[in-house]
């Protein structure tokens, strides 16, 4: 019988590369970010050193690229179709809410909704892929795509937990805003000196202003902000996920998977 | 960059990005700055360029200010004094800087973003052999992102013949239901079903199928797509190490 030409073959096993690439990008962007804490210097909390800024830049930025290389190929059709649409949610719903006046971002649903629906891996490669169409708008985004790529990962981890359930959706962006705030904000303090917005700048200048460094600043910033954000954006997305029609939710890899288990049991 | 491989055009701007970044010096990154003015002037595109700028660096360059201007703890020169606001000729000195050197990066890589042939980029990352997902991802975004902006807006309209809207949190917080749950659920629907469409054509193929569109890659933007970056790379190293190490 001749090899189907749209089925992915049964058994298939993951080539060696695709398993390699993603551990070599999270082990680049664990190395960045520890070597930029650990060895910060002491021109640094005035925010113009040039080694921290170019190692942030580079180091995610490398490590999100490598992380995409071998998680896109691998990807199924349905996942690669569902990812522009996530990308276009992120930016025009991230337009919309801060047109309302909500005190949030909300710019990653999009990437999270990817994760709940399609897995870890997608939802990493849509934080990276939805930083790099956004740079085309915002080249400020673009050292961020280790952060971005951080968020799907976590929701796509959360998922497999059972974070689809409201309550438990709550607990888990609340984790992964702490974790994506404590990992992005090397960048904000290396790249920019700050923070990218006003309302979020006023905080940095209050904690230095007590007298910490640039660093522990916009991670304590961080760390008011994105739990808060990210608890609101993985609720939304969970109920999102479950307002889709078991038609549509069922193409997707997670829900798939979890409405078999609930067959077989 | 017009009338450039995407591939010069983005080495070009990249290497531009890392030498500014790690030379971290005033006056570079304001040479920098004006040459992606001037260069946007000749483009044709120096007002897009100016207005798209401007509104990523107003916030950004608010933020400096606050952060490194207004309650600097360690400069010597106190230019002015009340309460705990202390603003100093160092902490000026240091947001300027980075000021400066924020808007370099941003207008270059705006700049090339602006200049570049999209479609050409698109075709450009298929022929070097790098997975046509990412090709597709990109074209589909770009193509998606007026689409879906319309698509919201008809709905709004929609919901507002509904009679959808008001004052206060709660209503705005509903509005903002009515309107983002129906575009989520028909974008994903949307997602879905051009799923099927792909699988038929057998989405992804190989390398070797007809393109209808092809680009010219120079001799000699080949020699700079490869140059510069490398030069660029020596430069960082020299830049950074006598400090860093």
């Amino acid at each position: 019988m001749s090899e189907s030409l749209t089925l992915p073959s049964a058994g298939a096993a993951v080539p060696l590369r695709a398993r390699l690439l993603p551990l070599l990008g999270a082990l680049v962007i664990a190395a960045t970010y520890l070597m930029l804490v650990l060895l910060q210097p002491a021109e640094a909390a005035a925010g113009l050193a040039s080694w921290p800024a170019v190692a942030a830049f580079a180091g995610y930025l490398a490590g999100a690229v490598l992380l995409l290389a071998g998680v896109l190929p691998q990807l199924p059709t349905s996942v690669v179709a569902l990812i522009p649409a996530a990308l276009v949610l992120n930016i025009v719903l991230g337009q919309f809410v801060g047109s309302t006046l909500v005190p949030l971002y909300l710019d990653s649903i999009g990437t999270v909704l990817v994760g709940f629906l399609a897995g870890r891996s997608a939802g990493a490669a849509t934080g990276v892929l939805g930083s790099l169409v956004w740079s085309l708008f915002n080249p400020t985004v673009l050292p961020f795509a280790a952060g971005a790529a951080l968020i799907g990962f976590l929701a796509g981890s959360a998922a497999r937990l059972g974070a689809l359930r409201p309550y438990v959706a709550v607990v888990a962006g609340f984790i992964t805003g702490i974790v994506a705030g404590v990992v992005s904000a090397p960048v904000a303090a290396f790249v920019f000196g700050g923070t990218s917005g006003a309302a979020t700048g006023a905080l940095v200048a209050m904690f230095r202003a007590m007298g910490d460094s640039l660093l522990a600043s916009v991670t304590k910033q961080a760390l008011i902000s994105d739990p808060a954000d990210k608890a609101v954006t993985f609720l939304v997305a969970a109920l999102l996920v479950m307002a889709l029609p078991r038609r549509i939710r069922l193409q997707f890899p997670l829900p798939a998977r979890a409405a078999a288990r609930r067959a077989r049991s | 960059m017009t009338g450039l491989h995407p591939f010069t055009g983005l080495a070009l701007a990249a290497s531009a990005v890392a030498v500014t970044l790690a030379a971290s010096q005033w006056w570079l990154s304001l040479g920098m700055a004006a040459a992606a003015l001037v260069l946007g002037a000749l483009a044709g595109t120096a007002r897009r360029l100016a207005v798209l700028s401007a509104a990523v660096l107003a916030p950004l360059w608010l933020s400096q200010l606050m952060v490194h201007a207004l309650f600097d703890r360690t400069g010597s020169h106190v230019l002015a004094a009340a309460g705990p606001v202390r603003v100093t000729a160092e902490g000026l000195a240091a947001a300027g800087g980075l000021g400066l050197r924020t808007a370099a990066f941003v207008l270059v890589f705006l700049l090339y973003s602006l200049t570049v042939d999209r479609a050409g980029l698109i075709r450009t990352l298929d022929a070097a052999g790098i997975p046509a997902q990412l090709g597709y991802i990109l074209a589909a975004a770009l193509a998606l992102v007026p689409a879906t902006a319309d698509r919201l807006r008809a709905i709004a309209a929609a919901q507002a013949v509904r009679g959808a809207g008001g004052r206060g949190v709660a209503a705005r917080l509903r509005t903002a239901r009515l309107r983002a749950v129906p575009l989520v659920l028909s974008a994903v629907q949307d997602a879905a079903e051009r799923s099927v469409h792909l699988q038929l054509r057998g989405f992804p193929a190989g390398k070797d199928r007809t393109q209808y569109r092809s680009l010219v890659f120079r001799p000699w933007e080949r020699t700079v797509s490869v140059l510069a970056p490398c030069l660029a790379a020596a430069a960082v190293v020299l830049l950074v190490l006598p400090r860093g190490a």
